[in-house]
């Protein structure tokens, strides 16, 4: 009963039912590693990424997020080491959300690539 | 203090301690190094500084950092030796001398090798790190050279080879410096390599020794009289008559684990790995001695006792992992926590087995008999190229694979980053094709019983039980260090580095380094006198908001050899490894 009542809030409120827990240092290492990507530090990168961690923030947990990025980056990984991370379900899941999450806020926040 | 200066003056009074490197054991022996890689002959990772306790350890913070400019897996961690710390990285294995006073480089060691060695490394192009002796870096570079280095300069004084990549030979593994030795490793188990440890002079790289895994008595370097496995003699043709044909000539039992040493009994002790293919359909009997655990004589190479943890092995439980020399109830024991889920005790002078217990949810076996030492199988979990065998427990990475475990005599538990991870495994026929992988499985790999994909342990090695246990979500591939402030540090694939507390497993601190941990933590000394903590992070892979979603689940037998697919690395250099150091803020001496 309380299972299906958390459900159901979760269901209806899905970004402020989540925790927002980004630490400072989480949100500062991303905007500097998207404003690199976008091609360096100015005023216009800075508000396009903090405006996407905001958005990834709202969506998912960090502990989320920080699992999200190990599957990413590790899928490729070679051999036996990286099918840990390639084959279970619960990575191909975390990956696509985050992919999604990311997708998302890219349009909202006018993050070009 | 009493206690302390008598410990000096015996340390003084028995400064060669019956044959191990003089020097590197004075430098072992002063806390403030870290001179070799598991901080002692030992392996026990234990350091006896104790600045930083479980009730300052939450005031570490970053004292400074260092990028190696390589992107990669990195494994391992640093030496430190009188000041200077000495750092590796993955492919190309280059090494910086780093002054500690001011953080400025000294020099910088830069190979050159053929990236055709790459595609014929199985699991990403690591090296678990350096040796120090005889004022000498060693480095055991990917294409197998193994070179010496002058500490100072970082000249080339020699190098030497140890095999040939282009027939799937290559090296991850650290050597170890025991007297006048350098001894050393190769890998290459999933490319049919003939695993061996060899023993080159420290001053001049000539061969010394050399023991084969598999094949002939001459080979293995044992006496058939002599040798014991559970303190029985191996008797003649050990390894041949348990292999069929000629298959031993692609045996395996690569070597590419860590080394310890006990200067007492002269003994030096490694693991084998994975005999030839994975598919043990095609080569019946036990294969001895893949899956091995060895003493061997550091002078001669002459095998003292072997015990094969998993004959026949059907899992690719390679029997690799470090083995820690420790002493408890007036025994010299070391602990071994094998790919294939069993810690076992050892009696590490005959190599008769004490203890060998379950550390994780296994079924392939249900047990050891300790006096066959063999494993009790379960058939349904035993694995064929006719069918696919489901659920297997522990995976082929085992319940923990190279990342090294500590010890504390304080406490007298061992600290164990683990794995839960099990597997569906099907075996399929391969032909040998010198240089090409030579697997012949297909393995998928999913979290094990309660969905939490790593752990981290204390573990009592004479009761053989868990005293307690943090579950981690993903797999724990970094090593643990243990100190005698009580306190534990291990690091997180997410890139959390967490201090526990020793007797209890809480949570004492946690930072986030810049990537994933699969290094190894460890402590020395500043010249200004104050306690540090140090990691590598780097797990290969800059993410960025860059998720690579697009990467399908690709079959992980076709991964093997695929590494050349990463050529991003110059785009993002500075995104490479890190070396993360910490230390307690404020004015020395106010950190107590």
């Amino acid at each position: 009963m309380l299972r299906t009542l958390s459900l159901a809030l979760a269901l209806a409120l899905p970004a402020v039912a989540l925790a927002n827990d980004f630490p400072t240092q989480a949100r500062v290492e991303f905007v500097l590693g998207c404003m690199s990507e976008q091609g360096g530090q100015s005023y216009d990168n800075l508000y396009k990424c903090v405006c996407l961690i905001d958005a990834i923030a709202a969506e998912m947990t960090h502990d989320e997020f920080a699992q999200a990025q190990v599957f990413s980056q590790l899928r490729s990984t070679p051999g036996e080491r990286g099918g840990v991370f390639r084959d279970p379900d619960q990575a191909a899941t975390l990956v696509a959300k985050l992919a999604a999450v990311v997708e998302r806020g890219k349009a909202q926040c006018f993050v070009g690539k | 203090m009493i206690t302390k200066r008598f410990v000096l003056a015996l340390a003084l009074l028995l400064p060669a301690l019956a044959g191990a490197n003089e020097r590197v054991q004075q430098l072992i022996n002063d806390p403030n190094n870290w001179a070799i890689w598991g901080g002692n002959y030992a392996g026990t990772r234990y350091s006896t500084l104790n600045q930083i306790d479980a009730s300052n350890v939450s005031r570490l913070r970053v004292a400074w950092t260092f990028s190696t400019g390589v992107l990669r897996g990195h494994e391992g961690g640093p030496l430190v030796v009188g000041g200077t710390l000495y750092i590796h990285t993955p492919f190309p294995n280059k090494v910086f001398s780093i002054n500690l006073a001011d953080q400025t480089i000294n020099w910088t060691y830069s190979p050159v090798q053929n990236t055709a060695t790459i595609p014929v490394m199985c699991c990403d192009t690591v090296n678990r790190g350096l040796a120090y002796g005889d004022g000498k870096i060693f480095l055991q570079q990917a294409d197998t050279t193994l070179v010496a280095l002058n500490a100072e300069t970082g000249q080339v004084v020699w190098s030497v080879k140890n095999g040939d990549a282009a027939k799937g030979e290559t090296n991850t593994n650290a050597p170890l410096v025991v007297k006048d030795k350098v001894i050393t490793g190769i890998s290459g188990g999933e490319f049919g390599v003939r695993g061996f440890v060899v023993a080159y002079d420290i001053a001049t790289g000539r061969q010394v020794w050399k023991a084969y895994s598999v094949g002939p008595d001459s080979d293995l370097l044992v006496d058939p009289r002599r040798t014991t496995n559970l303190g029985k003699p191996i008797g003649a043709n050990s390894s041949l008559s348990t292999w069929q044909g000629e298959q031993w000539k692609l045996g395996g039992g690569t070597t590419w684990g860590w080394f310890t040493y006990d200067p007492a009994l002269n003994l030096v002790y490694y693991g084998s790995g994975n005999p030839g293919t994975w598919n043990p359909v095609v080569r019946p009997g036990d294969n001895r001695w893949s899956m091995t655990l060895f003493a061997r004589d550091a002078d001669t190479g002459m095998a003292k006792w072997v015990y094969q943890m998993t004959p026949h092995d059907e899992w690719d439980y390679d029997g690799v992992n470090e083995n820690i020399l420790f002493d408890q109830g007036g025994r010299k024991l070391l602990a071994h926590f094998d790919r294939n889920g069993f810690a076992y005790t050892i009696d590490r002078t005959t190599g008769k087995l004490v203890v060998a217990e379950k550390y994780g949810p296994v079924n392939w076996a249900t047990k050891i008999d300790l006096t066959t030492g063999l494993p009790v199988r379960d058939e349904k979990y035993g694995t064929t190229s006719k069918k696919n065998t489901e659920g297997i427990c522990p995976a082929a990475i085992g319940f923990k694979d190279q990342q090294p475990a500590a010890y504390s005599p304080q406490t007298g538990f061992f600290y164990v980053p683990a794995n839960n991870i099990c597997m569906d495994y099907e075996g399929v026929e391969v032909k040998y094709a010198a240089g090409q992988p030579y697997v012949g499985a297909i393995v998928r790999m999913f979290a094990g019983p309660g969905g939490n994909r790593g752990r981290f342990i204390a573990w009592d090695p004479m009761k053989g039980k868990q005293v307690w246990e943090i579950k981690e979500p993903l797999a724990a591939y970094g090593g643990a260090l243990a100190t005698a402030g009580g306190v534990v540090f291990y690091g997180t694939m997410e890139g959390w580095l967490k201090a526990v507390d020793a007797k209890t497993g809480k949570e004492l601190w946690k930072f986030k380094t810049p990537s994933g941990i699969i290094g190894n933590p460890m402590t020395y000394v500043g010249p200004d006198g104050r306690q540090y903590v140090a990691v590598l992070s780097g797990i290969g892979g800059w993410a960025g908001i860059g998720i690579a979603a697009g990467i399908g689940a690709e079959d992980p037998t076709a991964g093997l050899g695929a590494l050349g697919a990463f050529g991003d690395a110059g785009k993002y250099t500075t995104q490479g490894g890190v070396l993360t150091v910490f230390a307690i803020g404020g004015q020395r001496g106010a950190a107590k």
